[in-house]
């Protein structure tokens, strides 16, 4: 039998799996390189293991949501990654789809 | 600096074929974006790049993460199957052997030795075919049991020790995967040809076929099947560890001279049927065969010495010299 701390730990991540993607898109809005999304994210609350982030970057380019690009910017070339319409749209579209969902777990959690 | 690329290159050797050198050239940039940032509020780099890598994690778990279907075998059951892999490479080969061995000696009660070892290098295919095709079935049979029985492993986690990381092979000690696979498919390919199928090599006329060689062929036949049986285990090696070694260095030159040797053997003796095809001379074929292979035998060994030599001209890339310094 899996301990209790476990099985809390599993679902969490679970819970946040979903969400995790919604929060990147979020703010790709604007252009971003790996280490300065990390950042931007860690500064708003959401703290991302990189090893996460990065390979999430990279499935998300391939998926064609976002664009991105090489740029030589001192000292080094980094990656930028910026959603591209079918991006936004996308964004959109799952975002309308958290904050109902939001709402109606809310509803069932406050029944108790 | 070094130990970012000792890093990099172990998960490189992790990490799906495809987009390989953009995703290194992408985790080079982000762990450099880390440390100048750590850097710039006064500490340390080298210490900076060790704490980097040492969050990060095990060069694997990193690259796993850039392989959305995940391996075919688990992290847990990987060394499982690597000892199995290694007993069933010694135990299965010699007990073809052994078998073929005992088969020989009860067929052919009044056998010389010579005559028994023969038998015996002559069954070195059949051995490397069995191994080859027992590899497959346990990978088969582990991939499925990962698949549908999905067992749990407690492991005991070691902490991951960037220090720890395998050097950057020297340029003399670099290993090519994609030529070492090659190389042994080569070798597969000729074992079977020869051993399995000699009438193929022959000259086709007018729908018939003319067999090259003749019977004294088979005696030298046995010479090369070691040779080829050497550079599949050699080849395997490589693949195996990433990288060269003095005494691999050492082996692949006695290969070379060996496989030379046998050149000069095939090209000084007489191992061609006259072939006699009306109304065309073809004597010029076995004659030119055997000035290649004169001199193509000369070439090898030559090559093989400077190849090994060259490795003493720069001392620095020879990993085990730098070892037993510091």
């Amino acid at each position: 039998m899996p301990e209790k701390t476990e099985i809390i730990k599993n679902l969490k991540l679970e819970l946040r799996k979903g969400t995790l993607v919604l929060a990147v898109l979020s703010q790709l809005k604007n252009k971003h390189y790996g280490y300065s999304l990390v950042e931007t994210l860690n500064k708003r609350g959401l703290k991302i293991d990189q090893n996460t982030l990065y390979p999430l970057l990279r499935r998300l380019d391939k998926q064609g949501i976002l664009e991105s690009t090489w740029e030589v910017v001192e000292p080094r070339p980094r990656k930028y990654y910026q959603l591209n319409d079918n991006g936004i749209e996308i964004l959109e579209e799952l975002a309308s789809e958290y904050k109902s969902n939001y709402q109606v777990i809310s509803d069932l959690l406050k029944e108790d | 600096m070094e130990l970012l690329d000792r890093y990099l290159k172990q998960i490189e050797r992790y990490l799906p074929f495809k987009d390989r050198k953009e995703t290194i050239k992408e985790l080079r940039s982000l762990i450099l974006d880390q440390v100048d940032e750590l850097v710039s509020q006064g500490l340390d780099q080298e210490k900076v790049l060790f704490n980097v890598i040492t969050d990060m994690g095990e060069p694997r778990e990193v690259a796993s993460n850039y392989n959305e279907s995940g391996p075919m075998i688990s992290k847990e059951m990987e060394p499982i199957l690597l000892l199995v892999f290694k007993i069933v490479s010694i135990t299965l080969p010699l007990a073809v052997l052994f078998a073929n061995a005992l088969d020989f000696v009860f067929e052919y009660p009044n056998f010389t030795i010579m005559e028994f070892l023969l038998d015996s290098a002559y069954n070195i295919p059949t051995a490397l075919y069995s191994l080859l095709v027992g590899y497959g079935f346990i990978f088969i049979i582990f991939y499925l049991i990962e698949r549908f029985v999905k067992p749990k492993f407690e492991v005991q986690k070691i902490e991951f020790n960037p220090n720890l990381l395998p050097k950057i092979p020297g340029k003399d000690f670099e290993v090519s995967i994609f030529g070492a696979i090659i190389g042994i498919l080569a070798t597969c390919l000729a074992l079977y040809l020869f051993n399995l199928n000699p009438g193929l090599i022959a000259i086709y006329f007018e729908g018939d076929r003319l067999p090259l060689f003749n019977d004294n062929f088979d005696k030298v036949l046995i010479f090369m099947n070691i040779g080829w049986f050497t550079s599949i285990i050699l080849y395997s090696y490589y693949i195996y560890k990433r990288r060269k070694t003095i005494t691999s260095k050492t082996v692949e030159l006695i290969h070379t001279i060996y496989s030379g040797a046998i050149m000069i053997l095939l090209g000084s003796s007489n191992v061609f049927n006259t072939i006699i095809v009306e109304g065309y001379d073809l004597t010029f074929i076995p004659n030119i065969f055997k000035i290649v292979m004169i001199i193509l035998g000369i070439i090898v060994i030559i090559g093989g010495i400077v190849e090994f030599t060259k490795m003493f001209i720069n001392l620095e890339a020879i990993d085990e010299i730098e070892k037993n310094k510091s």
